[in-house]
């Protein structure tokens, strides 16, 4: 009996089999988008993913953005016309998927292979090593290979402008700072953060922590949420966080905190990379944003027209590759004084009269 | 077809036959001008003659008139792969009877129960219930037709009390809507009427054994169960329990419930059934009034041979002292004193049992002799041949000539998933001749084979396949590969535990041979067994063990069980 | 034809599992055909395909091998992943000290080692340091159940957050290079670099990183093979896993064998660093692990605790785990989580037919029954 049993269960497998292969023969010529004449732009993401919200998302807009002239949530870029590529994407999930996502790319000849994050550009090194004639960049890393272009963002002179303006609004004189895993890049927004609010009042105190030591420091919420609670706990009412996914615990941490009776917040969070504004309405200040997305977008266009060059590419504030996010969901929460002094504390800065600490270059 | 209980000839309602108790077959379609002589109810010295084509009107038969059959299997036949397991059998159940069904294991009865409970579904052949054809596809049929079954391995949830246990499942709805306090006064209602003195709010892990048995039989009770069968319920008691277990039976069929035991012990057959069906390869192969056979017969139909019954010996001829235990005590893992200051001796040539009622310590005393206890719970002294073993780990002891049988053969005794020849080698398995090359290292394949052919002819392992897992043997087979295991080793002393439970008739015999053959090879056997009748059989010298103590030593060819059964209940004699 | 039945029920599982794919892959609306030739496809190009596949197929084979060796013991290791790590960085360790390591330091050469050996003692020395140390981490949660009874399952996965932050900490504070973004160590001398295939394979470049750990990987399971089948100390540790009342009854020392099982184990698992520090990364690169250690277990089970078995599904997996990568890539909408959903149902069947015949022997439930 029980060999009757196996036996039915084969010709079952077989015959779901078949009714599975039907439909898919007649789907298959749709998804070949494989046209040869397109400039082809692959892109390999953080293990943090491309819903980050944060660092990854803003590259997955530039993107977006080069492909289709629409952000992914469909509402249209500014700026940014498509340019007709043709768009792959991969997120890795684990740090040993990062190198064959990037051979996969190179091995069917794409024109531009992105790399999103600074834990790829060994990586990226190797790689570019064995196809010189593809052209590849890495979003935060350095390489000196001459395919490839590293896209830098200046992190401590828009840390410094958001540190203005955590001075301004706080009223306990003390802020907080989250950094995702202990490493110098984010040190670099560290100090920007913490010279900016000195920049106002030299007797701001500034917490700080970081999540952790390893990747997951990225991705830990939970961890995020329990610092930033304690943060608040030692009274600091607004606090930075740069921890891509883990950032968004200290959104709730702020959440939870509350409103005074007129409807304001008590305790706000700045936000990283993206502008992460409309997050949680109401309880964002501002948002220290990377272009991430106009470098990405940039590069992009600089392979379709046939101009991209290796090297250091720095997006800085004179470049807008750094800056506060103002936007419907945070106009009300910061003072206009306090945005005319950070513009021109901008100018100072791009002007040199002001020289914001770079971590990274101690 | 039916068959007359008493004359055992069949006849059917068609021909207006009927059985008569005084055995006569009556059929009104062969001598439609018969009369049937009946006791008038009014004067039993009268008789009253009717007409047989009259008969069917007669409206109330008396106590001792034909009735249908409470269950009949008719000719199933079932089938597991390449197996037979029944093989038309056809078993016919009287109401208000006890029907033992009987054979070795393999032979096929709890098969053809589990069909008539519903458990699998017959290949062929048909099941009648109180005369009709029924069609039983699951448990659940068979419960509403007032069937119930208690099964070997009880299915009682622990923690649970006894009233929560019956109700799982017996009732429908949600459990939280259970009247649990009506459940139980029906309960203790059912206790009282079957005198089963269960409490009904008692917890099942708080019960002995005998007294989970009666929850089982109550559930079947709760059910409405007029039939019940039981599969091999004896084989957790104490020899106490059976009594009172069996009494609790008798009870329930004055009551007018039909049981069906089904066992492969004879002396429980022939104490507590009417009427036996013998089962052999999955065929019926006896149908017997219990009154009308005996042990010899039955084993000879369950083996299929003549099965000597007895164990034929010499006088021992004792030599030197190869064990001498002396204060010897064995504390358990919660600090209970289970052996308690026991001293006696074994000497060659002869095989020393151990009676006591399960429990009482003999499997701490054989496992603490041979090396399977901590040393830290252990006190005393055990000496073997004038040395101390006292503290000796059970590898020393077994290169030091004691073999020992455990009476755990799944949990002690097999590897079951490992193959006969792996098995052979358990405990030699480090040393020639199993082991050879890389200084002892790697395993001698071939040294291997060869011992485990060795066990496999000398034991009458079967079948002889050293490649097949020890799992697929019958419990006899795998007790005759632990027995040559140990055997093989030559040993000097015999620890031995429950030699032949749950083994077949025909194995029994042969262990018992080889076990006198060992004594009179000069080896020393110290013998424990739930079963009196074998080691007064086996024993030159008996030791009755009580509540870790040693009560008494019996000659076991004067004593009367009656004597060594109230030393093993503590009673003194 | 008991190799047949051995291999349907793992084949079974497999197929089934693809099938159960195709139906989420249908509902995300791709085409499965298209899909699988992504996943599966990508696996058997030459040289890459093959080079990467039995490059990720190397840990899970040194992983598979570790579960499985315990899981003869009955033990449950779930602490390979900590093992491994655990090893691999002492791996590195040893091979920094002992390597003649100097790191530019903002422009200040800085000296890591204390000594630089040649390759010859070396590469012996890291390969030792890796499995002494992954049986060592091993060894622990068995001498814990030993000793104390306390249960492998719940102290090998403690094990496993212990060793994750003590390597993340010797690696953050002592041996990171500073400057360094990435949570790395300082790289290992070059003695301590294994050749890897390409340069004795002619055809397989030598950028593709599969290299001698492969070859080791393939001697372990033969090892491993002899050691559980053919030794004194494997038929011990089987029997243990088998019936450990019965074992202490042959005269076994059923706690030494929970301590060796755990111990072979861990420096199975700790192989893994061989792989990854002297064949692939030539440093320790933190949270390197693709859950190797918890793949392992899915590995040991698909491959029925049999190294050679364990070489199949681990060649699988690593099918799996790299074809995600071009499923995420070049198809539509389905993800590299294609992949998760496989492992899992796969190990979904492969218990369930655990569950059919596994405790209750041949016949599986049929075999309850006494007849």
């Amino acid at each position: 009996m029980r060999k009757y049993t196996l036996l039915t269960f084969l010709v079952a497998l077989c015959a779901l089999a078949l009714v599975l292969a039907g439909p898919a023969c007649t789907t298959k010529g749709s998804s070949s988008t494989d046209d040869k004449s397109k400039i082809h732009v692959g892109i390999v993401f953080d293990i943090g993913g491309k819903d980050d919200r944060s660092f990854n998302a803003a590259a997955w807009v530039g993107v977006k953005c080069a492909e289709t002239g629409k952000r992914p949530d469909g509402t249209p870029c500014e700026n940014k016309k498509p340019l007709d590529i043709v768009l792959r994407d991969v997120e890795p999930g684990t740090p040993n998927a990062i190198e064959p996502a990037m051979r996969a790319f190179a091995e069917r000849n794409y024109d531009l292979i992105i790399g999103v994050g600074f834990a790829q550009a060994p990586i990226m090194e190797q790689v570019a090593k064995d196809y010189p004639n593809i052209r590849f960049a890495i979003v935060d890393g350095v390489s000196e290979l001459p395919n490839v272009a590293s896209l830098v963002f200046k992190e401590h002179e828009g840390s410094f402008l958001v540190g203005m303006l955590a001075a301004k609004t706080t009223k306990s004189d003390t802020l907080g700072f989250i950094g995702g895993m202990d490493i110098p890049l984010i040190h670099r927004f560290e100090t920007g953060y913490e010279e900016g609010a000195h920049a106002v009042n030299p007797n701001i105190r500034i917490i700080q922590n970081y999540v952790g030591v390893t990747d997951s420091a990225w991705n830990n919420p939970g961890k995020g949420k329990e610092l930033a609670l304690s943060q608040i706990g030692k009274g600091a009412d607004v606090i930075f966080t740069a921890a891509g996914n883990s950032g968004l615990g200290a959104f709730d941490a702020v959440e939870q905190a509350g409103t005074t009776p007129d409807g304001r917040a008590t305790h706000f969070v700045i936000g990283v990379d993206s502008d992460q504004n409309c997050v949680k309405p109401g309880f964002v200040l501002t948002s220290m944003v990377k272009r991430v997305d106009n470098a990405v977008y940039q590069i992009v266009l600089d392979v379709v027209n046939g101009q991209f060059s290796g090297g250091i590419h720095v997006y800085g504030l004179d470049k807008d590759g750094v800056g506060y996010a103002m936007d419907q969901c945070n106009q009300k929460l910061v003072q206009p004084e306090a945005i005319q002094e950070a513009e021109a504390a901008k100018q100072k800065i791009t002007s040199g009269q002001i020289k914001v600490t770079d971590a990274m270059a101690k | 077809m039916k068959r007359c209980p008493t004359c055992n000839r069949t006849y059917s309602d068609e021909t207006l036959s009927f059985c008569l108790a005084d055995g006569a077959l009556l059929s009104a379609s062969e001598d439609p001008q018969a009369t049937l002589t009946l006791p008038s109810s009014q004067d039993p010295q009268e008789t009253l003659r009717i007409p047989a084509s009259q008969i069917p009107q007669v409206t109330q038969p008396s106590p001792s008139a034909p009735k249908t059959t409470a269950l009949e299997l008719r000719n199933i036949t079932k089938r597991f792969g390449d197996v037979l397991a029944n093989d038309h059998v056809t078993i016919s159940v009287m109401p208000g009877t006890i029907h033992a069904i009987v054979g070795e294991n393999g032979a096929g009865k709890s098969t053809a129960m589990r069909i008539a409970y519903g458990f699998y579904t017959a290949d062929s052949g048909d099941i009648i219930v109180d005369g009709e054809v029924r069609d039983i596809k699951t448990p659940h049929d068979a419960i509403a037709l007032g069937i119930g079954m208690v099964h070997q391995h009880f299915m009682l949830v622990e923690p649970m009390t006894v009233a929560e246990n019956i109700v799982l499942g017996a009732e429908p709805g949600s459990v939280a809507g259970l009247d649990l306090k009506k459940a139980a006064a029906e309960i203790r209602a059912l206790s009282n009427e079957f005198k089963l003195s269960v409490d009904p709010n008692a917890t099942i892990e708080s019960l002995s054994v005998g007294q989970q048995q009666r929850v089982e039989l109550m559930k079947a009770l709760y059910r409405r169960a007029r039939l019940l069968i039981l599969d091999e319920p004896t084989a957790v008691l104490t020899p106490q329990e059976v009594e009172e277990f069996f009494a609790i039976l008798r009870n329930m069929r004055e009551q007018g419930k039909t049981i069906i035991i089904i066992t492969h012990k004879l002396s429980e057959v022939l104490a507590i059934s009417d009427d036996v069906t013998v089962m052999r390869d999955g065929r019926v192969v006896g149908e017997l009034k219990t009154k009308d056979t005996n042990a010899a017969e039955l084993a000879r139909l369950m083996v299929g041979r003549e099965v000597l019954l007895r164990v034929e010996k010499s006088e021992a001829k004792p030599g030197d002292v190869v064990l001498s235990v002396r204060d010897f005590s064995v504390t358990a893992r919660d600090g209970s004193r289970r052996v308690d200051k026991v001293s006696f001796d074994v000497q060659r040539g002869e095989i020393v049992g151990i009676a006591g009622v399960e429990g009482n310590g003999q499997t701490e005393l054989i496992e603490a002799l041979a090396g399977l206890v901590d040393p830290a719970r252990v006190s005393g002294r055990v000496e073997y041949l004038a040395r101390d073993i006292t503290n000796a780990n059970a590898r020393t002891r077994k290169e030091q000539g004691i073999a020992h049988v455990p009476e755990d053969r799944h949990r002690r005794g097999l590897l079951l998933d490992f193959n006969l020849a792996e098995n052979s080698i358990l405990g030699i398995h480090y040393r020639r001749p199993a082991v050879a090359g890389l200084g002892g290292i790697l395993l001698n394949d071939s040294g291997i084979q060869k011992r485990a052919a060795q066990v496999i002819k000398d034991f009458d392992v079967r079948p002889p396949n050293p490649e097949l897992p020890a799992r697929a043997l019958s419990g006899g087979n795998q007790q005759k590969l632990i027995i040559g295991r140990e055997f093989e080793l030559e040993p000097k002393l015999l620890l031995v535990s429950q030699p032949t439970r749950g083994v077949d008739i025909g194995a029994i015999e042969f262990i018992h041979r080889k076990l006198v053959s060992l004594r009179d090879a000069g080896c020393a056997v110290l013998l424990v067994s739930a079963e009196l009748e074998e080691v007064t059989a086996l024993a030159d010298r008996l030791l009755i063990i009580h509540e870790g103590r040693i009560v008494g030593e019996v000659d076991p060819k004067q004593a009367t069980t009656e004597e060594i059964g109230l030393l093993m209940t503590g009673g003194k004699g | 034809m008991k190799l047949l039945r051995q291999l349907i029920f793992p084949l079974i599982a497999v197929v089934a599992a693809f099938l159960v794919g195709a139906i989420f892959v249908l509902l995300i609306g791709d085409s499965p055909v298209e899909t699988y030739r992504q996943l599966l496809g990508n696996a058997f190009s030459w040289p890459d395909g093959i080079g990467y596949t039995l490059f990720n197929a190397t840990p899970l084979i040194f992983t598979g091998l570790a579960v499985a060796v315990a899981f003869r013991c009955g033990l449950l290791n779930i602490g390979a992943e900590g093992q491994l790590y655990v090893a691999s960085f002492a791996t590195a360790w040893v091979c920094i000290l002992f390597g003649g390591v100097v790191v530019d330091v903002f422009g200040q050469p800085v000296n890591y080692s204390i000594v630089s050996l040649p390759a010859i003692i070396l590469i012996p020395l890291g390969c030792l340091t890796a499995i002494v140390v992954g049986a060592l981490w091993g060894a622990i949660p068995g001498f814990l159940k030993a000793r104390f009874g306390s249960h492998e399952v719940i102290n090998t996965i403690m094990m496993n957050f212990i060793a994750v932050a003590l390597v993340s900490y010797f690696t953050q504070y002592h041996y990171k290079v500073p400057g360094d973004p990435i949570l790395e160590t300082a790289p290992v001398g070059a003695a301590a670099h294994i050749p890897r295939l390409g340069k004795f394979i002619p055809g397989l470049p030598e950028r593709i990183p599969l290299n001698l750990a492969f070859i080791l990987a393939l001697i372990a399971c033969a090892l491993v093979y002899i050691f559980l089948w053919r030794t004194k100390w494997g038929y011990e540790i089987r029997a243990t896993g088998a019936n450990p009342t019965a074992a202490e009854y042959g005269g076994i020392n059923v706690r030494k064998q929970i301590v060796l099982a755990m111990a072979v184990s861990g420096g199975l698992a700790g192989m893994v660093g061989i792989n990854e520090v002297m064949g692939y990364r030539y440093r320790y690169y933190d949270g390197f692990s693709d859950n190797y250690g918890f793949t392992g277990i899915a590995v040991a089970l698909l491959g029925r605790n049999h190294p050679v078995g364990v070489i199949f599904a681990a060649i699988l997996f690593a099918i799996l785990s790299r074809g995600g990568i071009f499923v995420d890539a070049f198809t539509e909408h389905v993800s590299k989580d294609l992949v998760q959903v496989l492992q899992g149902t796969i190990i979904l069947f492969v218990a369930a037919e655990a569950i059919f015949r596994g405790p209750f022997g041949r016949f599986g439930l049929l075999k309850r029954s006494k007849v």
